[in-house]
């Protein structure tokens, strides 16, 4: 073995990866998050621990193996430092708006999320919260540097990542989906407080069936089994955790904003290891938003004339068909185990669901009440706010019994869907401007909201000062 | 979406098997750095040990925490069932047993030392195994 290439070649690997991280370091990013900072000083952490192993492995003495084993191990640490820097892709200031960074910053620490975190887009239909837990193992390195040691511990672990579309998709409204991801950060505080007690008798009816599926497929209930059914029913369970917290921070703009992105964005059932499929997502939500004496659908009804229903903004979202069926289909083209416990997984959320609905918003109502959007708010934000957005007047304060506050990023939400699904024809159309009449108003209330957004955090943040 | 990368290339977890592999043997390791690789370990068993109970448990309620439980012991399970078969749960309690007790100071009976060691060893062959077994990146093809 002649390891001296191997050294200088993983060098220059290394050497290449500090220039890049030192590239990434000087953009600015939006709303001078320190996240992103963080991120890059634990890879560039990494990398300097790789440079470390790499002259360890050239010292006089050392044996061929243990040298080859050192610099193994520098390639491995400069790969993950590769893989990392990827998620810094997308998160500077021009792909992601800076004025949506602060306000989602606050959403996040008053849910009680304590991780460092950052946003970034990529240009992918696709929002997703990325969370990286092992940075402890990374200190375990002999020649781990003071460098990887200070920046670990800058870090609030886990590590988070919020990842949403990128320009053509990144529409105001459609930020509502970012409480989804906010209530990834969040799901297991909110399993901590599940009970289904009161659904046994369904419970026990759902695992009978279960069972019944799973002999009837010829498909063995053994380890692998239950590996598999434990974790899509977690995998499941989180999704609708993070809907429901989306919903009570959202309400109607949250229904919009997930229905609308999964229309635009896939054909498909949407059911699968990680998700279940979206038209029951899209029922429980529509469910919580029927409910009460008087709920979100009918306060939108009243004051814009729009019933909302399941399809509403999604007709293009396949309803799955029943179970026999989709057993059926899944069984055609995905493993049987995953076919038995996709399908009859569905029955299990449709009871359960709600209580999930009910574990989030008791935790929202005992750690962040005021994030909660009520049906009230949602009459008050539409009374003061709609008409007054279609002569472009942007939603950045709201008028309630304390006087004029900021308005919220739900209120200004809120505010751009029922624009946008009602009020279109009647939003002033940009001068001078050729193209997609539908398209350019579209962006102007895109702009109008930006413009909201950022007013109101100006606001309440010279409140603040006061 | 989890950011972990595959177990076999993970950096952090080579480092923590390995570095366990040396502390069972009972290499001489400076005290700060054997407790930090004692507390990785005993944290990748815990969550193991609990896993394996979540698996076992018949009921269909995913409680706090178990979605990382339920991956921990996957990550035995992939790599280990096939030598350790049923005896795997057993075996990662009772690693988690003696990993807790080494962290807390207690003298390990060497048997036990020699049990969990081969368990880290034969994982880490395994993740070798897997690292030589992966496809190079296939061509990505841009026709639509």
């Amino acid at each position: 073995m002649h390891p001296q290439s191997a050294r200088e070649s993983c060098s220059f690997f290394l050497a290449r990866l500090s220039a890049e991280v030192a590239r990434l370091r000087a953009q600015p990013f939006p709303g001078h998050h320190i996240g992103p900072r963080k991120w890059l000083n634990f890879i560039q952490g990494i990398v300097d621990s790789g440079q470390a192993h790499l002259e360890e492995s050239g010292k006089p003495g050392l044996s061929t193996n243990d040298s080859v084993h050192l610099i193994a191990e520098a390639e491995r640490l400069g790969g993950a430092a590769y893989r990392f820097m990827q998620h810094v892709a997308g998160a500077d200031a021009s792909q992601i708006p800076h004025q949506i960074v602060a306000p989602f910053q606050r959403i996040v620490e008053r849910l009680g999320i304590n991780s460092t975190i950052f946003f970034r887009s990529e240009h992918l239909p696709n929002y997703e919260l990325g969370t990286y837990a092992s940075g402890k193992a990374f200190k375990t390195f002999k020649y781990a540097t003071p460098s990887l040691i200070k920046a670990h511990d800058a870090i609030d672990w886990p590590m988070l990542i919020v990842t949403v579309p990128g320009h053509a998709m990144g529409m105001l409204p459609h930020f509502a989906v970012v409480g989804h991801e906010l209530g990834h950060a969040i799901e297991d505080k909110i399993k901590a407080t599940l009970d289904f007690s009161s659904k046994n008798a369904e419970i026990a009816q759902c695992k009978t069936d279960l069972h019944a599926r799973f002999k009837t497929a010829g498909v063995p209930i053994d380890t692998a089994a239950q590996v598999k059914l434990k974790s899509i029913t977690s995998s499941w369970f989180n999704e609708i955790i993070a809907d429901a917290i989306g919903y009570w921070l959202g309400g109607p703009a949250f229904f919009f904003a997930l229905c609308g992105f999964i229309q635009l964005s896939t054909k498909s059932y949407g059911i699968g290891q990680t998700h279940p499929p979206t038209d029951l997502r899209r029922q429980l939500l529509l469910q919580q938003m029927s409910s009460g004496a008087s709920s979100f659908v009918d306060v939108f009804k009243n004051q814009t004339g729009l019933q909302i229903a399941e399809d509403t903004n999604s007709p293009g979202i396949p309803k799955c068909p029943p179970s026999d069926q989709l057993f059926a289909e899944l069984v055609s083209k995905f493993p049987a185990l995953d076919a038995v416990i996709c399908t009859q997984q569905i029955e299990y959320l449709k009871v359960v669901g709600p209580l999930i609905y009910d574990s989030g918003r008791q935790y929202m109502e005992a750690n962040c009440p005021e994030l909660i959007y009520t049906p009230e708010r949602l009459e008050s934000d539409l009374t003061n706010h709609l008409d007054a957005l279609c002569k472009l007047i942007p939603p950045i304060e709201t008028l309630d019994v304390n006087g004029a506050t900021p308005a919220s990023l739900s209120t200004i939400l809120n505010v751009g869907w029922a624009a946008l699904l009602t009020r279109l024809d009647k939003l002033t159309a940009p001068a001078g401007k050729s193209g997609d009449a539908t398209a350019s108003k579209m962006e102007r209330l895109h702009e109008l909201l930006l413009k909201a957004t950022e007013l109101s955090e100006a606001r309440r943040l010279w409140e603040e000062m006061k | 979406m989890s950011m972990q990368i595959a177990p076999y290339k993970d950096p952090g977890l080579w480092s923590v098997l390995e570095n366990g592999v040396a502390v069972l043997k009972g290499e001489e390791m400076e005290d700060g750095h054997r407790a930090l690789v004692l507390e990785c370990l005993v944290s990748i068993f815990s969550e193991a040990d609990r896993g394996a109970s979540v698996v076992a448990g018949q009921n269909l309620l995913v409680m706090s925490g178990d979605t990382a439980a339920i991956e921990q012991f996957s990550l035995f399970f992939d790599y280990l069932a096939g030598p350790l078969g049923d005896d795997l749960p057993a075996r990662l309690n009772e690693g988690h047993a003696l990993l807790k007790g080494m962290a807390a100071g207690q003298v390990a009976a060497p048997e036990l030392r020699v049990r969990t060691r081969e368990m880290l060893e034969a994982l880490l062959g395994q993740l070798q195994k897997a690292a030589q077994l992966e496809p190079l990146v296939p061509m990505r093809e841009f026709s639509y």
